[in-house]
């Protein structure tokens, strides 16, 4: 027997026994509760989860927490999120604030000399600007969600992550506690800036992360850009629009790589899991002589995307929640929280 | 007992519960595969519903609605695999728990669980197109487009994913 066929042979066993495998797996029992209770705003509110890792109380919180004042500054702001949990009332309260915008059917439409504010429930207020169509889809205790057709919105949110969400034909942005300014085009296209906080920016096939002071386009279609900083070199930021959206391949990214400094590095982060083969390990090396990879974060690791290396040179990047310091990080956090930004 | 689905479609969640009764174990199957943990899978199962519950109402009855679901539940599961926010999640979650403990009521053979473990244990990018491939019936183009992955390499991707998991089973 040659040995293709030997190999032959052992895929068709192999397969054969794929194929008695069971088509179905019984999920944990308590699973539907958790969902159901994902569905109804009526449902009984969800627990507030433990401290968010995009805000940087990652493993070393447990450091810190055996100092008194910050444990009280801790359950002040537990506390505080509570309340702001408890009170989130549903529902949107429409206000002009120049001209005449329309109202009708749950649509916002402003024209060219109109804009409108949006009260959020208690969680924040969203500025609707001028030639704008925004959609209000959903309002409850565990979501508020509207959809910006074409237009410009600004939205300041005060409260836990993920209660505040954008709908628009390119990407959805998940609020996870901050302000940014949504603009999207009538072809669907948009972009997003941050000003404070995070925001998840969800798209057709990938996710990207904009921390405060960077931004990010989308396309119909397609994954969202890969978010850069406000401070980026120009030609960074052009040939980082050709290679998120203009087939501008290994051409582009090498621009992107040569333009790219320390604080870009949060783009070069993205750019890994956005490329692949030799891409990858060029995207690989610029970052690791930007910002060295901590210790135990290895190259193998890194290039075959494994969640573990990439989470920890993650907390390494500048700017990334895991570089600021602790009082700085609880600032943000209460700041968030409290709505006192 | 009656097609819960047009009750599910205008909001009624105890129909909607039935749909879950009826497709859960589909869905988790896949996403526990997928995934390679049990923490992973239950999250990704719960994204799924959660997503189908929100686009109910868009399902026109031009394929079969557990076709639709698959490819709905196939794209969550890719979406959240390039997913930057999938990657700070984790950090918060539970210690992984292992891979099929969820399904420790349901019978296994020592033969089936050790073929799990193995597909569990490959590399993400070999295990997303072993499962789409050799247990869920997608062909290489599909694939291509669900994860924007060039043909040729799903074709890699399988032949590597089948080499390890022969090297893991004949050991």
């Amino acid at each position: 027997m040659s040995a293709r066929d030997d190999q032959h042979r052992r895929d068709d066993e192999l397969l054969a026994r794929v194929h008695r495998l069971p088509r179905e797996i019984e999920p944990p029992a308590d699973l539907w509760r958790d969902i159901a209770a994902a569905l109804s705003p009526a449902a009984a509110p969800r627990a507030i989860g433990g401290p968010d890792r995009a805000w940087g109380f990652g493993p070393g919180f447990l450091a810190w927490r055996a100092h008194p004042a910050l444990a009280a500054a801790l359950v002040l702001a537990i506390g505080a999120s509570l309340w702001l949990h408890v009170r989130n009332r549903p529902g949107w309260r429409m206000e002009a604030t120049a001209g005449a915008p329309v109202l009708a059917a749950s649509t916002i439409a402003t024209d060219a000399s109109s804009t409108a504010r949006l009260a959020v429930g208690h969680i924040g207020d969203v500025d609707v600007g001028p030639g704008s169509r925004v959609r209000l889809l959903a309002a409850g205790r565990l979501e508020h969600r509207l959809a910006l057709d074409v237009g410009t919105i600004r939205a300041r949110i005060s409260a836990p992550p993920r209660l505040f969400v954008v709908e628009t034909p390119s990407a959805t942005a998940v609020d996870l506690g901050c302000q940014y300014t949504l603009a999207v085009d009538p072809r669907g296209g948009s972009l997003i800036h941050v000003t404070v906080g995070w925001v998840e920016l969800n798209g057709a096939s990938a996710t990207s992360v904009v921390p405060f002071n960077m931004s990010a386009y989308s396309r119909p279609g397609g994954a969202p850009g890969t978010p850069f900083a406000d401070h980026a070199d120009d030609s960074l930021k052009a040939a980082l629009y050709r290679f998120d959206f203009e087939r501008g391949g290994e051409k582009a990214l090498r621009v992107v790589l040569a333009a790219a400094k320390a604080p870009d590095a949060i783009t070069l982060w993205h750019l890994l899991e956005r490329t692949e083969g030799t891409a990858r390990t060029l995207v690989y090396r610029r970052l690791a002589a930007l910002v060295p990879p901590p210790g135990g974060v290895s190259e193998a690791g890194v290039l075959r995307l494994r969640d573990r290396d990439l989470l920890a040179w993650w907390d390494a990047l500048p700017g990334s929640p895991g570089t600021l310091p602790w009082w700085q990080r609880l600032a943000v956090r209460l700041s968030a929280w409290l709505g006192v930004l | 007992m009656s097609d819960p689905l047009p009750l599910a479609q205008q909001g009624d969640q105890d129909a909607f519960e039935q749909l879950y009764r009826l497709h859960a174990g589909r869905v988790y199957a896949l996403c526990l595969r997928m995934a390679g943990d049990a923490v992973e899978a239950r999250r990704l199962t719960q994204d799924v519903f959660v997503r189908l519950w929100e686009r109910l109402r868009l399902f026109r009855g031009e394929s079969a609605f557990s076709s639709w679901l698959h490819r709905l539940a196939v794209n969550v599961v890719l979406a959240d695999r390039r997913s930057a926010g999938r990657r700070l999640r984790r950090v918060v979650t539970a210690t992984d728990a292992p891979a099929h403990e969820g399904a420790a009521r349901q019978a296994w053979s020592p033969e089936q669980l050790d073929l799990e473990r193995a597909i569990a244990a490959l590399p993400p990018g070999a295990r997303a197109v072993f499962v789409l491939y050799d247990i869920e019936g997608y062909d290489h183009q599909e694939i291509s487009a669900l994860t924007g992955i060039a043909v040729g390499t799903s074709k890699a991707q399988l032949h590597r994913a089948r080499r390890l998991l022969r090297e893991e089973l004949e050991r």
